[in-house]
């Protein structure tokens, strides 16, 4: 008898693999090399959206400011390999819809190199996938959204450190320092809100604790009551804010009348030196982490310095402020990024330069890293506390110090 | 062979017979394959021809259905002209719907207010896909830089006039991924399932095929002779030794061939057939045999080979028996077949009688073993077989020294059921020794017919002495007389006594050659002969008694086979007979023996009858029997026709006897006549 062992039984192997192989050729898109858009020989196009006007236009414009008079000052000695820095700023008023709308339009019918200085994380986190899907490189936020740090985003560098480092940072000196336990969160409803919510219950939870109130309300709005009357009865000790500074102020102010007299903590994008002067001296004792050091230390940090002489310069009724110098700070990253990006400047080529950058000194006294992997460029949180409408930095924590 | 225009027919024809002489192994194998290929190939099928149309038709209402919830949510967006509001819908609509390249919304103009493109607005997009005024949607494939998209199209109404449309983009390229991507998992699914059903049959072809294989070597086996004890199965357990059975009454009950009552229905007669017992479940014998139809015809198998292994046994044992007996049987035994006469078997004896071996006897004809004229004796004999059983006496035999001996040959035609042509068994017995005893009988009987004839001799001799007495008392008178005796009469006289003594010497011979001890001749012999001696013997005797003698002999007689001796023994018994018979009657009455010879179709008779005394029925009957005698004790020896009776049938003649009390008696003898007339010289041989 005849042995046909295994022999047969190999043809559904044969089968299957034919099939295989017929059906693993894929297509493959050719990508066209393209110009790089927004570069010619003598301009290199640069696009923002912020707020310029409404209810959070000091922050918009404090930021533009900032970035515009260091920019100014690089074309003013020449641009960038010959090539002169536009930077075209929309206005979205804080509106996520007009800043998704003034994006599509940067990109498509301004067709700028890079998008930079954007502010806000509502309007921000709205235009993450159309940056993704355009390619473009996005520099500079002025918000600390822990969406746009992970998952890692290929197009998105952020200089400043997070919501999530300033509030820990915080809860940190809170719990650990002055022994405070009953925590409650004021926020603004939306991304940036929901985003410093949970940025404060990660903090709180490494303590065991969890916020003793949750108080909100809309972007846009002043509209704070409801939420100061839920954080009053939870008879909190700190009040972690998240908000803009016209309800964080009315917030503040409204407490205080009620006698409600809570630690208060706010973070960077509350805008501090508006905060402060809104406040005044009913502003004593509120706390607010920033992410770049005071303007106010010129004496100490030349990029502080030159920020204040070139604001000075170019717009001389402004006064300097941590959102300003931040600004400023971004432009220096961008400069950075477009010289070593070199002459033949692509997007590919100006996002390799930034991730290239490792412990660059920006004068600010501590140096930026950025990294193929790594998009976050600073980490340091500062304190500063209000004392009758100035922002102070704080030096000495409790009783212990 | 191939021929132009069958091709197609015969590549199937020689397909299915491949296909036949396949392996059952390979069959369930192949065909579960094939089977699982097929159901393969109709799925892809049915999945391109159904699945892929009904899954791209879903994908376009999906579509559809988005533009629809865009065009309630962009209506007042449009009346109010907030393109970006609009704007972010729509991005906001497809960072949702993934799967859409595009969503764009054009003004009652076709101009574009809202979109998703990143980069540049494709050229001409607006107007690819344009509604009519009575639609309402449209799907249309459309082409954008090179890339395939489906574009739908819905409208945006307020009321009846239509202030915008929106569009979607439906990548064909993404739904093409889809559509293979899910192809590819069926066709691996598939490919799985055929992988797993190969295995899966490899395993039941096994399982089918290695009983089967089991059984076809058992049978090969059995074909070459060898009946195995087979493994396991071969020696079941029996029902009554499971059960611990005492119903003795019961048909299987310790029968070898019989395996379990509840399988084989053999449960004692009046009892109806029970269910299944409790016990039976775990019974090897009911487990064994309540399997598939492989596992039983298996089990019928190994029962059946056990059953032939009994059987085997039997017929061994019988064959034994039979072998035994056949060898004790003192006589040779022959088998043999009616073709040529080769032997088929013999037994011992038979190889120590003739001297051969068994394989020489084998390769030979029993023919062999005969003189050739005996053996064409016995092959015609053979060949036309009156009766089953025929027996042929006095044959010549030889051995492998080609020494001689008498043999009668007893023959039976035998035929097997089942076995084809019929066959001989023969048995020749030595009758050396009864021939010997024989002759000497027949000896003794002749000198006794001798002494009887004594005194008619004795006469028979007188009259020559008497003639010369006369002649020698002439010679003394004459000499006494002083006579002269004439030359005539000196002559005469002298020529008379010579006569005379030459009479007396011919019947001293013809005395002395009788009265030999003759050795058994056949020649060619005239009947006429030994017949007309016989009277030369006694013919004087026979006048004496007033006996006439009627001799009527056919001169033209063909010659028989037989020793002219002995013929003249029966003649002269037969005769002797006759003038006892005849001397019984009155000394007036007619005597008359008459003795005629005459040719009757192939064979030579003779009629030897006389006027005498003859006999009843009842001695008639017993006539030929040895020891029978009428006469009285001391005058016969009752030999004498029971030799004639053998003599007869030594020379393969026959003896009749008709007889009429007071009438006379006739015995009629025929010799079969010699075909080839003198071609053959005498044989004479002893022993």
């Amino acid at each position: 008898m005849r042995k046909f062992g295994w022999k047969i039984n190999l043809y559904p192997f044969l089968i299957a693999s034919l099939f295989f192989a017929a059906s693993c050729h894929r297509e493959e898109s050719l990508s066209v090399e393209k110009t790089t858009p927004g570069v010619t020989n003598s301009e290199i196009k640069i696009g923002s959206s912020c707020a310029l006007t409404g209810h959070a236009s000091f922050l918009g414009v404090s930021y533009i400011h900032g970035a515009e008079c260091y920019i100014d000052h690089i074309n003013e000695k020449g641009g960038i390999h010959g090539r002169r820095i536009r930077l075209i700023t929309y206005d979205d008023g804080y509106d996520p819809p007009r800043c998704v709308f003034n994006t599509q339009k940067l990109i498509n019918e301004d067709r700028v190199f890079s998008l930079f200085c954007y502010v806000g994380t509502p309007t921000s986190v709205e235009i993450i996938p159309i940056v993704e899907e355009a390619e473009i490189p996005l520099l500079g936020l002025f918000t600390g959204a822990n969406t746009l740090r992970h998952p890692f985003r290929k197009y998105i560098f952020n200089v400043r450190a997070s919501y999530y480092q300033e509030i820990s940072a915080m809860v940190k000196h809170l719990v650990e320092d002055l022994n405070f336990s009953r925590f409650a969160v004021f926020y603004q409803y939306d991304a940036y809100g929901l985003d410093g919510l949970t940025g404060t219950e990660l903090a709180l939870k490494k303590y065991g604790l969890k916020p003793v109130a949750r108080g909100n309300y809309m972007r846009g709005t002043t509209d704070i009551e409801k939420a100061l009357d839920l954080i009053i009865a939870s008879d909190a000790e700190v009040v972690i804010m998240v908000g803009t500074y016209d309800p964080c102020a009315k917030f503040i102010k409204n407490a205080r009348a009620r006698g409600f007299k809570p630690v208060f903590h706010n973070v960077s994008f509350v805008g501090g030196n508006e905060l402060a002067r809104k406040l005044g001296c009913n502003g004593n004792g509120v706390f607010i982490t920033q992410v770049v050091p005071s303007p106010d230390a010129r004496a100490l940090l030349s990029t502080a310095d030159q920020y204040c002489s070139l604001l000075q310069k170019h717009f001389p009724d402004e006064k300097p402020s941590f959102v300003g110098l931040e600004g400023y700070i971004n432009s220096k990253v961008l400069v950075k990024g477009l010289k070593w990006a070199g002459k033949g400047l692509t997007r590919e080529g100006f996002i390799k330069a930034l991730e290239s950058m490792d412990e660059v000194c920006l004068g600010i006294g501590l140096p930026l890293s950025f990294g193929p992997k790594n998009h976050q460029g600073l980490d340091t949180v500062y304190f500063t506390e209000i004392k009758c409408g100035n922002l102070v930095l704080v030096t000495a924590w409790g009783s212990e110090e | 062979m191939w021929k132009p225009g069958t091709g197609h027919g015969m590549g199937i024809r020689r397909i299915m017979r491949s296909f036949e002489n396949l392996s059952i192994r390979q069959k369930v194998l192949y065909s579960t394959v094939i089977m699982f290929f097929l159901i393969g190939m109709l799925s892809s099928l049915a999945y391109w021809l159904i699945f892929i149309p009904n899954l791209v038709e879903q994908i376009h209402q999906h579509g559809l259905r988005v533009a629809y919830s865009l065009v309630t949510r962009s209506r007042s967006y449009i009346l109010s002209d907030n393109r970006p509001e609009l704007t972010f819908r729509l991005f906001q609509k497809k960072m949702i719907e993934k799967d859409l390249s595009y969503i764009f919304i054009t003004d009652s103009k076709n101009r574009i207010l809202a979109h998703t493109f990143i980069g540049s607005i494709p050229s001409g997009i607006q107007a690819a896909n344009i509604l009519e005024k009575n639609e309402d949607e449209k799907i249309k494939l459309i082409k954008i830089k090179g890339e395939s998209i489906y574009d739908g199209a819905v409208a945006i109404k307020t009321g009846i006039t239509n202030i915008g449309v929106v569009h979607i983009g439906i990548g064909k390229k993404p739904v093409d991924a889809l559509t293979k991507e899910v192809g590819l998992v069926l066709i691996m699914v598939t490919a799985l399932i055929i992988l797993l059903a190969t295995l899966l049959s490899n395993l039941v072809a096994n399982y089918i095929s290695r009983p089967l294989s089991t059984l076809v070597r058992a049978m090969n086996d059995l074909c070459k002779g060898e009946i195995k004890e087979l493994p396991p199965a071969s020696q079941p357990k029996k029902c009554w030794e499971i059960l611990k059975c005492d119903k003795e009454k019961c048909p299987a009950y310790m029968k070898e061939d019989l395996i379990c009552w509840f399988m084989d229905g053999t449960l004692c007669h009046g009892h109806s057939l029970p269910k299944t017992l409790k016990k039976c479940y775990n019974c090897d014998v009911y487990k064994k045999l309540s399997g598939n139809e492989i596992v039983q015809l298996s089990s019928a198998f190994t029962e059946f080979i056990h059953t032939l292994q009994l059987k085997t046994k039997e017929i061994r044992t019988s064959e034994e028996k039979y072998r035994l007996l056949f060898n004790y049987d003192p006589n040779p035994l022959f088998v043999i077949e009616m073709k040529k006469g080769m032997i088929l078997d013999v037994n011992d004896p038979a190889l120590e009688t003739y001297q051969y071996k068994r394989e020489e006897l084998a390769r030979i004809s029993i023919l062999d073993l005969f003189h050739e004229e005996d053996a064409a004796l016995f092959w015609k004999v053979v060949q036309n077989p009156v009766k089953e059983y025929f027996f042929l006496p006095k044959v010549r035999a030889k051995t492998r020294a080609l020494s001689s001996f008498f043999v009668d040959v007893h023959a039976r035609t035998a035929k097997l059921k089942d076995m084809g042509l019929p066959f001989l068994i023969i048995s020749t017995v030595d009758i050396t020794q009864r021939l010997e005893q024989e002759t000497q009988l027949i000896q003794a009987s002749k000198m006794a017919t001798l002494g009887e004839m004594a005194t008619g001799i004795a006469h028979e001799l007188n009259q020559p002495l008497n003639v010369i007495k006369v002649g020698a008392d002439y010679f003394e008178k004459m000499i006494k007389r002083g006579e002269k005796i004439s030359e005539e009469d000196l002559s005469k006289v002298s020529r008379n006594v010579s006569d005379q003594v030459d009479r007396a010497t011919d019947i001293i011979n013809h005395l002395r050659n009788f009265g030999r001890k003759a050795e058994v001749n056949q020649y060619p012999v005239n009947v006429n002969e030994p017949v007309r001696d016989v009277f030369s013997l006694i013919g004087q005797q026979l006048i004496l008694r007033n006996i006439e003698v009627n001799l009527d002999l056919d001169e033209n007689l063909p010659k028989i086979m037989a020793d002219k001796n002995r013929l003249e023994q029966i003649f002269l018994n037969l005769v002797t007979n006759a003038r006892d018979a005849m001397d019984e009657k009155d000394r007036k009455a007619l005597k008359i023996l008459t003795i005629a010879t005459k040719r009757e179709k192939e064979d030579v008779v003779i009629v030897v009858s006389d006027t005498g005394v003859g006999m009843p029925k009842a001695i008639k009957e017993r006539v030929f029997e040895p020891f029978f005698t009428t006469k009285e004790v001391g005058k016969g020896t009752g030999l004498g026709l029971s030799i004639t009776y053998n003599l007869v049938k030594d020379f393969h003649g026959e003896i009749e006897v008709e007889s009429t009390p007071d009438t006379g008696t006739t015995f009629k003898l025929s010799f079969p006549a010699r075909n080839d007339e003198g071609s053959k010289d005498e044989q004479t041989f002893t022993h």
